[in-house]
């Protein structure tokens, strides 16, 4: 549910000419939410931007986010970031 | 996407949210709305909007208890730091994130990127949500537009968003 508030959001912002970008791990929710962009990481849920005291991966994580702000030209793409979750 | 398996996957959670959670209402955009990123990013000023249940350790928590939901915001200002924050929200597990919430929100990170010039500036004011709030139009039809003035009056460029 989270999913549908980020996306109810991310319109009202954008319809404010602001541009946005939402970071998603539930890619079935966002893809029905008509967002601008999104990226989907394959982490879970309480996870989105990463492990906890990983800054180098949380950085990582945001560049590339930012860089999809930038290079996503289609209106409601969904992008998946190449990062796995490695954590047992 | 989307593709068929996603396609099944989002009816699942729309049959176990009706069954969950009265009055659930899946609320989405009523079209999508695109906004071009009009200079580059070392030009830009972000800010962060997170459902994840973010706040300031000194702000009243979200009311997680509630079954309608919680649309109310937290504001938090740009030179908060990961460690002033708190999460809560019963719907995920807060503990990485309240371990260090730049797990979902990464202030921090983005004060980074600030310092290496890849984006310009670090918006003054970025806003928590909790995503609870199973009918989504009183997020849509209160709190959101509000959350979207404050972000043009402050003249933010561009905004990163993150559920929980």
């Amino acid at each position: 549910m989270c999913h549908q508030s980020v996306g109810l959001l991310q319109g009202a912002i954008e319809r404010r000419g602001i541009t946005t970008i939402s970071v998603t791990v539930r890619p079935e929710i966002t893809a029905h939410a008509n967002v601008s962009r999104a990226c989907y990481v394959r982490f879970p849920t309480g996870n989105p931007m990463g492990e906890p005291h990983k800054p180098d991966q949380q950085r990582l994580i945001l560049t590339a986010v930012l860089e999809q702000l930038v290079a996503i030209s289609e209106p409601g793409t969904i992008v998946e970031l190449p990062f796995r979750w490695r954590r047992m | 996407m989307p593709t068929p398996d996603l396609e099944e996957r989002f009816r699942r959670w729309l049959k176990l949210i009706a069954e969950m959670h009265e009055g659930a209402n899946f609320t989405a955009n009523e079209s999508i709305t695109w906004a071009p990123l009009r200079k580059p990013l070392a030009e830009c000023s972000i800010a962060l909007v997170s459902t994840a249940g973010v706040h300031l350790k000194s702000q009243p928590a979200h009311d997680v208890l509630n079954p309608q939901g919680d649309a109310s915001f937290r504001e938090i200002p740009c030179d908060t730091q990961a460690s002033d924050l708190a999460v809560d929200h019963l719907h995920y597990d807060t503990s990485d994130a309240n371990a260090d919430p730049n797990c979902v929100f990464p202030i921090d990170r983005l004060r980074e990127l600030v310092d290496t010039g890849i984006v310009r500036s670090i918006a003054p004011m970025h806003f928590g949500f909790m995503g609870f709030i199973p009918d989504g139009r009183l997020l849509r039809d209160t709190t959101a537009p509000i959350v979207a003035d404050r972000l043009l009056a402050e003249g933010t460029d561009a905004v990163v968003l993150t559920p929980g």
